[in-house]
């Protein structure tokens, strides 16, 4: 039972502004602006998009700004934010064969159509902390050259060089049914792939990320290669009633993966190779992989694999990676529990009674 | 598949959130008064065919979660075409697959026990059907061929002349009051008043429901 906290108006009031006051810091500091969040801190606007299931990088950029950085927070905000929004339609489903890239990799295959494009990546800095950042000013990234980017469509790596069809495929049954909503409707057991994949694209990076490695060291048996990680836009398109075609209505930034691994085949189907997919809003690679490794270790039931690994089990990973949820719950212990706590320090009182005057048999029957 | 031209559809409410609201609170009404007549305001452009109180319920109660059945003088309008441009609401074939079911007046109201009722676990998952009537009036209980209502948000027995329902509604009613909690809500409508008969209201025929045992 929570009790409501009596007089504590005034006490709100006053925590509303020592908050405004720390979200500001030192007023002798400029203030940040939204637009420079959004361009300097993209990454981060690309998390807080990406789990906050809204596309808009300015209210991302808002929403870290309100949440002075705590981007769990930020992506609260932005949820609640997306569920006043009126729903207008779907989109039609994205080709990523279509993406412009800025970058695209595989560690699967070395020579591809189109090369490897390394593009933007941290993957070869030194990690050392570049003290030049300190002072503004120091540090100007050159003009942009001009894009090295294969001219039209760029079919996925795995759909190019399957010729062997060691790698599975996965064409569109006809009257497949359109995904439900994990926004509308609630989640329940089994889940379906499409569901799955829905709970993990909103699913917490975090959280993602250690379930991905734990398949990685044992805790699961996929032996797992990047197929293909791409970065680049995508155009999004709609297709009204009243034209009966479709129309571009903008472009988007995503970042997508695919997995390739293993399978040892079973009694109805020969050993292949079966794919692990990731999707994310931005660039977003860490979640975007991180999400592909636990898809296929979710498929494990679907493949008559063993299911023995937390990352394996539906009702765990599926269960625990929202942020939203999991931060509720464990904050929440911060309302008051007076009563429950009081009953606790009542029956430890007890025990300790007993323990300390243990009576007979005999006597607990006379009492 | 012929699409009606968007000029030829009318205007929904002015205020969307202010229309939708006040006539969601004459469906609260009803549904929690059965048997009482409740009038329902509202400034909807709404279609020809149909009754204006039906169109005006949907239209604030449906979203593009919802799928919806028409009657075949109702589907054969722009009703469904209103319908589906300003909520955003599917077109169900086959009415047991819809969870919202709007029947026009001279229409055969589909068979109760055929539209979706609902399971144990989630009874509210079943279907609202909107019933076009002729005449659903409040009157004495004594009045000939008057339904008697009763259960939980009436005061004894309300009684209501209602013109439109088919013959064996009666029993239809008393099956569907049978498989609790699961089962159909409707709604009866004329031009501009409902009236509701939720699930757990029992509707009897003629003077003697009241004769003492």
């Amino acid at each position: 039972m929570y009790v409501a906290v009596k007089g504590g108006e005034a006490a709100i009031l006053s925590s509303y502004q020592l908050l405004a006051r720390q979200r500001r810091g030192d007023a002798a500091q400029p203030e940040l602006s939204v637009a420079q969040i959004r361009q300097q801190l993209k990454l981060a606007v690309d998390r807080v998009m990406t789990e906050g299931s809204v596309y808009d990088p300015e209210l991302a950029a808002l929403a870290i700004k309100q949440a002075a950085g705590d981007l769990v927070e930020a992506i609260f905000l932005l949820r609640a934010y997306r569920a006043t929004l009126p729903r207008l339609g779907t989109t039609c489903p994205l080709d990523t064969s279509r993406m412009v890239l800025d970058r695209r990799i595989s560690a699967t295959f070395k020579d591809l159509p189109g090369g490897q494009v390394l593009g933007p990546t941290y993957d070869y800095t030194q990690r050392l902390l570049d003290f030049k950042l300190l002072v503004e000013g120091t540090v100007t990234p050159p003009a942009a050259a001009a894009a090295v980017v294969p001219p039209g469509p760029t079919p996925r790596v795995v759909d190019l060089l399957n010729q062997e069809g060691l790698i599975e495929t996965r064409p569109v049954p006809p009257g497949d049914p359109v995904p439900a909503d994990l926004t509308r409707e609630p989640l329940r057991f089994p889940a379906n792939r499409a569901t799955r994949l829905q709970n993990l694209a909103r699913g917490d990076e975090g959280f993602l990320l250690a379930m991905a490695y734990s398949t990685q060291r044992g805790y699961s048996h996929s032996h797992p290669f990047v197929g293909e990680v791409r970065l680049g836009t995508v155009a999004v398109e709609i297709e009204p009633e009243e034209l009966g075609f479709a129309i571009d209505i903008g472009d988007i930034e995503i970042t997508e993966c695919e997995m390739v691994n293993q399978f040892a085949g079973s009694k109805s189907q020969p050993p292949q190779f079966t794919r692990g997919y990731g999707l994310a809003f931005g660039h977003s690679e860490r979640k975007a992989m991180a999400m592909s490794l636990v898809d296929r270790a979710l498929r494990a039931d679907e493949l008559g694999e063993p299911v023995e690994s937390p990352a394996q089990m539906q009702e765990f990973v599926l269960g625990h990676s929202d942020s939203l949820e999991a931060s509720g719950f464990v904050q929440h212990l911060k309302l008051p529990h007076y009563v429950d706590f009081q009953s606790e320090l009542e029956l430890v009182r007890k025990m300790r009674a007993a323990a300390a005057h243990p009576t007979t048999p005999a006597e607990e029957d006379a009492a | 598949m012929s699409t009606t031209p968007l000029a030829s559809l009318g205007a929904g409410f002015s205020n969307e959130a202010f229309g939708s609201q006040a006539v969601f609170r004459a469906v609260l009404q009803a549904l929690s008064h059965p048997g009482r007549t409740v009038a329902v305001e509202h400034d909807a452009r709404v279609p020809a065919m149909g009754h204006a109180a039906s169109a005006a319920v949907l239209l604030a109660l449906l979203d593009s979660d919802c799928t919806l059945w028409l009657s075949p003088r109702l589907a054969n309008s722009d009703v469904g075409a209103w319908l589906r441009f300003h909520t955003g609401c599917t077109l169900a074939a086959d009415a047991a697959q819809a969870r919202v079911v709007w029947v026009a007046q001279g229409d055969a109201l589909p068979a109760l026990n055929r539209l979706a009722l609902g399971t144990d676990i989630y009874p509210d998952q079943s279907a609202t059907c909107v019933v076009d009537v002729s005449r659903a009036a409040a009157t004495t209980a004594d009045a000939s061929n008057a339904w008697h209502l009763s259960g939980p948000g009436i005061q004894e027995v309300a009684a209501l002349q209602v013109d439109g329902l088919p013959d064996d509604f009666e029993a239809q009613w008393a099956a569907n009051h049978g498989v609790f909690p699961r089962g159909v809500d409707l709604l009866l409508a004329t031009a501009d008043h409902i009236v509701g008969l939720p699930r757990t209201t029992r509707a009897t025929r003629g003077a003697t429901a009241l004769q003492e045992a």
